[in-house]
């Protein structure tokens, strides 16, 4: 009977024990995360972090238990079996965010903050913890894995508006922060000039933005929103790496391994509510390639001061100097690595500067203003036999109004100006102005029905070039049919005038001869896109859309067969249409985001019946992400068919040896990180491996892309 | 779970291809003696020409009978009428096929044309109006070596209607 009683009082006393589960909830920099809910799944119990990221709940019976942690914009956590007796069980969960585009995405795509699926276009965000996951040395090696997006050695092109023009002309605008990053005389993009560890997030917009963004958005806007200095916070990340070696015996050109390297330091000050954030950068590569070395070192800089509640000024700095080889094009193809031997030995030098000042100013709930005015400097210098050079400055100032009329009516307008000189022998001594003003409204008839509409007008001169000026405006439409149900419409039109190395560049690179076209006119483009996404359940959607533009004047670097030189003309016609499917799965048991993508592009150059150069007809995208707390894995795959036309005539003339072998392209990617948050050491160690298969293939003619190259980096924040 | 599955097998398939290695080095070919360059083109243009070619002779044309088909080594394809320059390649820009340059030394290389309606190797029917002549050279013309095994390029050659260099013997 004694042990009957004490067995009765160890199972009262067992069911009578209480436990509990504590911890902390923070994102994968260790921040904490207010608000992120908790639930024991299967039962009443759960609870939400505290502002410090805390969390405890409490009284709970032994049993055993499976917890579920979720925040907006972040993967849930799920953890196993917990059994608990009588105990407190301390959990630390990280979440990560999430890469898949929710509701809640807000873009900057009308120069306003709007929720994604609102948009009447087809946009793209890339988190910026996706960037730190795939330890890139360059932001155009995220750019290749973002879908309708590709980059022909370093020119971005988005759904096919650009080939290759070696740097000379941009149908994609870049912004920084919603200041356009320009150069007075190329207008080529440099990707490694930003900060790209200090980025928040990256909008692409896709198709023409003319209507708000004017002249170089023809083909679409990819803007970069850098991180505000809220705290204070440092950042230090080093990278080092090294190429293997060539997959072809025949292609070896050198003994030793070919290494490259990185430094970031970033710093994030705060003082009242003023915040500054100072990065400094380094990378460095021998090159997979003979005479295709980099040194690259910039310096960014940004601060946000308010003065009051309604005022505030942000001021924007970056120095970017760099010294690289001239890889024009290889020998031939036993030779792949190996330049021209009369290109032997090129070197580049640049130096970029942009300051940028952008003032708020809140009259009201409903009103305010911001003014950006920013100046941008390029200078670079070749070393080839024309020792091209060149010197260019611009200054442009954009005033806005954002006005939200009524509930249901949102305005924004605008007025820009800019204005440039260059001074180089490649281009001569130039100057350029353009201005232009815009006006756009969002009119919510319904809860599920936006309608959008905008006009601009721009006007340009460009040295001795024809002023031209032109209208560019633009309808939408986005109907939210069901819950999960979204469709879109757009068109309207575009413009772009040419660039001055499109109109201007008269140079010799070693036999390729480049001539000015000095009656270059610009371009225009009528655009048509019809779009829906279907959200089939919590965290797996569907997005389809077709696109349909039709250019006039479209300016495109062509041979001239009658004298083997190059220059810049008008194509009469040409049509980019085709379609783009995306399918987003996020699956939380298996802690895995999945994100597939395959775009269709036909290019026609309807003037001389023939495909556009360099544009692959089909494209696929991979991405998946595995993460698991403290550990994470990231995969990319890209498929390219083969490009059907390239630049012939350099193939004819005898300029690029075996020019014409180019092929479909396949290129994996894989990154595995792990943070020893663990440890409580806000330290992630990555090794990452790209072009796995060490595929050869050519982007641009006779220019092999990068070896398998394999990186260890290291990254802490404290 | 079977759209999972879709995913992998899609992916494990283009992964594959990715395998497969891409770009090969080419094979390796004997080089095709013969030599190239640019022919520029200055001055008025007959209105009556009715082709122009490059034609190359193995020995000087010292006199008439110099003007044989044993002597004449190459005649490329029609030059374009108009065209300001003109790329060739003995070994892609020839009229037939018999026209093969071997190593050795080439004495007369010209730019000439006809105003006859039909080819014909007739001294009388063509005119001289540039010839292969190496810069700093005296000599009115500058023979073109190909040395054995050696594609020889920069073979340039200017001409001017306004002002032709002096014609072989007729």
């Amino acid at each position: 009977m004694k042990y009957i009683l004490i067995l009765c009082f160890a199972v009262i006393g067992h069911l009578r024990a209480q436990s509990s589960i504590e911890g902390r909830v923070t994102d994968d920099k260790l921040n904490p995360l207010p608000g992120a809910n908790i639930i024991l799944t299967g039962t009443d119990y759960g609870t939400a972090s505290d502002q410090n990221g805390h969390f405890k709940i409490s009284a709970l019976p032994s049993s055993d238990y499976r917890l579920r942690v979720s925040a907006i914009g972040y993967t849930s956590y799920e953890s196993g079996k917990i059994i608990l007796f009588n105990e407190t069980r301390r959990m630390n969960i990280l979440l990560s965010e999430e890469v898949i585009l929710t509701d809640q995405v807000v873009v900057t795509a009308s120069k306003y903050e709007q929720q994604i699926q609102s948009l009447p276009v087809s946009a793209q965000v890339l988190q910026g913890s996706s960037i730190r996951n795939k330890v890139v040395t360059s932001l155009d090696q995220v750019l290749r894995y973002i879908p309708g997006v590709t980059v022909t050695l370093d020119q971005v092109s988005i759904r096919g508006s650009s080939g290759y023009s070696r740097g000379a002309g941009t149908r994609v605008i870049t912004a920084l922060d919603g200041f356009p990053l320009y150069t007075g005389d190329t207008g080529e993009i440099i990707w490694d000039i930003f900060p790209f560890n200090a980025l928040q997030r990256i909008e692409v917009i896709k198709g023409a933005a003319s209507s708000i963004y004017g002249s170089n958005a023809i083909g679409g806007v990819i803007n970069l929103i850098t991180e505000d200095p809220k705290k204070d916070e440092t950042y230090i990340r080093m990278y080092g790496g090294a190429y293997s070696d060539p997959p072809h015996e025949l292609w070896r050109w050198s003994t030793g391994t070919r290494y490259f390297n990185g430094l970031h330091l970033t710093q994030k000050l705060t003082a009242g509510d003023a915040g500054y954030m100072l990065s400094l950068n380094r990378s460095e590569s021998d090159g997979y390639r003979s005479d295709d070395f980099y040194k690259r070192y910039s310096v960014f800089f940004k601060s946000d001061i308010p003065f009051s509640s309604s005022a505030g000024l942000s001021l924007y700095g970056n120095i970017y100097t760099m010294t690289r080889g001239d890889f024009l094009y290889w020998k031939d193809s036993r030779n792949a690595l190996v330049p021209r031997d009369e290109d032997a030995g090129q070197r580049v030098s640049s130096n970029r500067q942009f300051y940028g000042v952008a003032f708020k100013q809140s009259f009201s709930s409903s009103l305010f203003l911001t003014n950006r005015l920013s100046y941008y400097r390029n200078k670079w210098d070749d070393q080839s036999d024309a020792e091209n050079f060149s010197r260019s400055g611009l200054i442009r100032n954009d005033l806005s109004a954002d006005f939200q009329v009524t509930q249901s009516l949102h305005a924004i307008a605008g007025f820009e100006v800019t204005s440039g000189t260059t001074e180089a022998n490649i281009f001569g001594d130039r100057t350029s102005f353009g201005t232009g003003t815009y006006l756009q409204a969002e009119y919510i008839l319904t809860p599920e029905l936006r309608l959008s509409g905008g006009i601009r007008y721009d006007y340009t001169k460009i040295d001795s070039l024809d002023a031209e000026n032109a209208f560019s405006p633009k309808l939408g439409l986005n109907y939210k049919i069901s819950p999960g149900l979204t469709v879109r419409l757009s068109a309207g039109t575009g413009f772009r005038a040419p660039s001055l190395a499109e109109a201007f560049t008269k140079t010799n690179l070693s036999g390729v001869v480049i001539k000015p076209n000095p009656s270059l006119k610009s371009e225009t483009v009528s655009n048509l896109e019809f779009g829906g996404n279907y959200l089939f359940a919590q965290g797996h959607s569907a997005d389809v859309s077709f696109f349909y533009n039709d250019y006039k004047n479209f300016i495109e670097p062509a041979g001239d067969i009658t004298d083997g030189q190059i220059s810049f003309t008008n194509l009469t016609d040409a049509v980019i249409s085709g379609y783009e499917l995306n399918f987003v799965n996020t699956i939380n048991s298996l802690s895995l985001q999945i994100s597939n993508n395959l775009m269709y592009l036909n290019a026609e150059d309807k003037g001389r019946d023939r495909a556009m150069k360099y544009r692959p007809k089909f494209t696929f995208t991979s991405s998946w992400i595995y993460t698991w707390q403290y550990f994470s894995l990231t995969y990319d795959m890209r498929y390219w068919s083969r490009v059907d036309e390239i630049d012939d005539e350099l193939v004819l003339l005898g300029l690029v040896k075996d020019g014409n072998k180019r092929t479909e392209v396949f290129v994996s990617d894989i990154t595995t990180g792990y943070l020893l948050g663990g440890f409580n050491l806000p330290v992630k160690i990555s090794f990452s491996v790209r072009n796995i298969f060490n595929y050869s293939y050519v982007e641009m003619i006779g220019n092999i892309a990068p070896l398998r190259n394999f990186s260890i980096n290291i990254e802490s924040f404290f | 779970m079977k759209k999972i599955t879709l995913y992998i097998l899609l992916t494990g398939v283009l992964m594959a291809a990715g395998c497969s290695g891409g770009i090969e080095p080419e094979p390796e070919k004997p080089i095709q003696m013969g030599f190239g360059g640019t022919v520029t083109f200055t001055g008025t243009w007959n209105p009556d020409i009715t082709r122009v070619h490059l034609v190359v002779f193995r020995s000087p044309l010292n006199s008439v009978a110099d003007f044989n088909p044993f002597n004449l080594a190459f005649v490329s394809d029609s030059i374009p009428i108009g065209a300001s320059t003109w790329t060739y390649n003995t070994n892609s820009n020839k009229i037939s096929d018999i026209f093969n340059l071997i190593a050795g030394s080439y004495a007369y290389a010209a730019v000439a044309f006809s105003t006859t309606p039909d080819l014909a190797l007739d001294r009388g029917a063509w005119f001289v109006v540039g010839v292969y002549r190496v810069a700093g050279d005296t000599a009115a013309v500058s023979p073109v070596v190909i040395p054995e095994g050696q594609f020889v390029s920069g073979v340039n050659i200017f001409c001017d209607f306004d002002n032709p260099p002096p014609q072989p013997p007729e």
